[in-house]
């Protein structure tokens, strides 16, 4: 594997990872090219209501940054994102709901750090995991920096965090 | 055509499926593995009954036998090395691309992808496979 020089580590900076646009462009391609569908930056907060199921699905960083992207829905949302791109309908969370929120956050991920040179060849990518339930809190030691965006897709909204440290 | 498609999400290896239809290729069957144990069985059963695969695509980042080390073992073994074998990854950074295209990988495709750019990967290396 080709080695990382110390000038490329050097040059990942805060200001660079927390740049708000390689997020909003990751987002866009994988909803654009693998659901079919067009998202809308939002302003407001993904907010879960309590009685809410929620589905928060993460890929690890590590290398260059240590980390994680994670992408949150309500159910519903997730349930209509995985039918996107399944290309049919599904009624409620099952297996393929679960690995299809997966896989768009590790697009998400891959998409977002293959904008950022110096991440594409220094930072890798674990498998998925998806947490599901209701009322349940995300906790993180603070973050070195922290990217966040909500998006509407059709009538749903999402959430996508990128947070960790940089080494 | 003959198809194996690597991955360990069952929605990417449909989702690949679909993009190859809709680029156009004649699927006649497509099998499916988990990951690249899974696979290199699967290679070594069509080798030993002489049913060859004409495309075979990986996913790299997979549990169990990642899709890297999968074409390298391929390679070892001796398996179906005339069959064109892409990457499909999300992990699309210079040494995984060097090191698939030394194991034997003819193609290689980042995620998200358009069906235009499966068509244009795999068009090539079928035509002079």
């Amino acid at each position: 594997m080709t080695a990382v020089t110390d000038v490329e580590l050097a040059s990942i900076s805060v200001s660079k990872v927390t740049d708000a646009v390689y997020l909003d462009q990751a987002v866009e391609e994988v909803f654009g090219l693998m659901l079919g569908v067009p998202v809308e930056l939002v302003d407001e907060e993904f907010l879960t209501d309590d009685a809410a199921e929620t589905m928060t699905a993460m890929i690890g960083l590590a290398g260059a940054i240590s980390g994680t992207c994670a992408m949150l829905v309500k159910a519903e949302a997730g349930v209509h994102m995985a039918g996107c791109m399944a290309g049919i309908e599904l009624n409620g969370v099952d297996e393929t709901v679960l690995d299809g929120l997966g896989e768009i956050t590790n697009m998400l991920a891959g998409a977002w750090k293959a904008k950022i040179p110096e991440l594409n060849v220094a930072c890798m990518l674990s498998v998925p995991t998806v947490v599901t339930g209701t009322q349940y809190v995300v906790h993180r030691k603070a973050p070195a920096f922290l990217v966040e965006r909500s998006y509407r897709l059709g009538e749903h909204f999402f959430t996508v965090r990128v947070y960790g440290v940089i080494h | 055509m003959k198809v194996l498609i690597v991955d360990d999400s069952a929605m990417m290896r449909k989702v690949v499926e679909r993009a190859l239809r809709q680029a156009g290729m004649n699927l006649t069957e497509v099998i499916q593995a988990n990951n690249g144990v899974e696979a290199l069985a699967m290679l070594r059963e069509s080798a030993s009954s002489n049913a060859a695969f004409d495309l075979i695509f990986s996913d790299i980042n997979m549990p169990m036998m990642d899709g890297l080390e999968f074409i390298e073992k391929r390679k070892q073994e001796g398996l179906a090395l005339g069959v064109p074998v892409v990457m499909i990854t999300t992990e699309g950074s210079t040494p995984n691309v060097m090191r698939a295209l030394a194991a034997g990988a003819r193609g290689y495709i980042c995620k998200p992808f358009t069906t235009d750019q499966v068509k244009a990967c795999v068009t090539p290396l079928l035509n002079v496979a």
